[in-house]
């Protein structure tokens, strides 16, 4: 690999990791269309080495977030074996299938979370007071920019379980972590607050892309050197994101979060069509 | 569920260790990689095979060194999961032992899916 591409493709891996930790995503959705778009990777190698990418983003941001007390481990866990059966089925589909489709189901993808991120107000959460008993899936947690203390009870947990589900096949398929789904159904559809829900997504897309890398693993999908050099990047912008997290308001969050999908959406109905054209 | 504000819950301290000791082994081993192959970049393209790897190794390939890396950064989220599960044994939380070796099962079926 040329270096001048090696530094191109860290400082778009760095980027991707700090705005993948921000948001809760694993940065996939910014590597893989960037591999593909800029420095002309094939589709299926780039979602190989975004996988990577994906495990760096949730190892790197979900060390501080878990150690920051905002995770909610039980909640994580209990929604990972369907991210795991989906992005498995995600994996196989996406070797399976030719580039053209990929990368509209990109656009497509991509164009709903912008739609679902402008759509409506942030939910509101329904606060309880901490108590001595509490059930599995209430989370307790100090936030540092509100200034108080913060606890939650998360409801609806089968229809997350199945949202969870879709976000697995996503990221098995497009090299991308599922947080675009799984941040917005904690938020809108569990009552967890934006922040946590971030966090949370964050620790468990590190297992849903495990998932789909060891599909691609198996099957020779994974260039070292290209998914090493996006993990080295990955792992230097998550770690900023983390740091920087606290200092976001929600309200942001979610705006520039919509703004962010809707741009990469237009570049891979672009290239979609580019590949469909032959170009 | 024990009730602690600031986030000093036993299975937050240990995953953050298992998560932070395998982001900093893997990147450590990822730039050892990465330096060697820019400076002694070996001739093969594609991906060397696991059975390869020591004697790669000892030749000096930067990207089998590199493929270390990935594994050990691939090995994290299983740790982390196996640490949790290590955490809901000694509480015995038999729900989440049961959730947490479901997740590990699934995730042994992927080693399996060659899709042809």
């Amino acid at each position: 690999m040329e270096p001048l591409i090696a530094i191109g493709i860290i400082v778009a891996a760095l980027l991707a990791g700090l705005i993948g930790s921000l948001f809760g995503v694993g940065g996939g959705i910014i590597i893989s269309p960037v591999l593909t778009l800029v420095f002309n990777i094939p589709l299926k190698e780039a979602i190989g080495a975004s996988l990577v990418g994906v495990i760096a983003t949730s190892t790197g941001a979900a060390s501080r977030y878990v150690s920051q007390g905002l995770v909610n481990i039980r909640l994580g866990m209990i929604m990972e074996p369907a991210t795991v059966v989906g992005s498995i089925i995600g994996a196989a589909t996406a070797i399976l299938i030719q580039e053209f489709y990929l990368a509209a189901a990109f656009g497509i993808l991509l164009l709903y979370g912008t739609y679902y991120m402008i759509r409506g107000p942030e939910a509101t959460i329904h606060y309880r007071s901490p108590k001595e008993k509490l059930p599995d899936f209430c989370g307790i947690y100090y936030d540092g920019l509100e200034r108080k203390t913060i606890c939650y009870e998360s409801r609806n947990i089968p229809k997350g379980i199945g949202a969870s589900f879709g976000a697995g096949i996503t990221s098995g398929l497009l090299g991308i972590g599922g947080g675009l789904i799984q941040v917005p159904v904690m938020n809108v559809w569990m009552g967890v607050p934006m922040r946590a829900a971030t966090a949370t997504s964050n620790f468990m897309i590190g297992v849903t892309a495990l998932a789909g890398a060891i599909v691609f693993y198996v099957n020779g999908l994974i260039e070292p050197v290209l998914a090493g050099t996006v993990a080295v990047g990955i792992f230097l912008g998550a770690m900023l994101g983390a740091m920087l997290s606290q200092k976001i308001t929600s309200a942001n969050l979610r705006r520039y979060f919509a703004l962010l999908t809707f741009i990469i959406s237009i570049l891979m109905f672009l290239k979609a069509f580019g590949l469909e054209l032959g170009v | 569920m024990r009730l602690d504000v600031h986030g000093h819950r036993r299975i937050d301290r240990w995953i953050t260790f298992v998560l932070r000791a395998g982001m900093i082994l893997s990147v450590c081993v990822m730039v050892l990689g990465l330096l060697i192959y820019a400076f002694f970049p070996t001739q093969s393209s594609g991906t060397v095979s696991i059975q390869q790897l020591p004697s790669e190794i000892l030749k000096g390939n930067g990207q089998a060194v590199l493929l270390v890396g990935i594994l050990i950064l691939i090995a994290t989220p299983m740790a982390r999961v196996l640490t949790a599960l290590a955490v809901f044994i000694i509480d015995r939380d038999l729900k989440f032992i049961a959730i947490c070796t479901l997740v590990l099962l699934t995730l042994l079926v992927a080693v399996l899916v060659r899709p042809h």
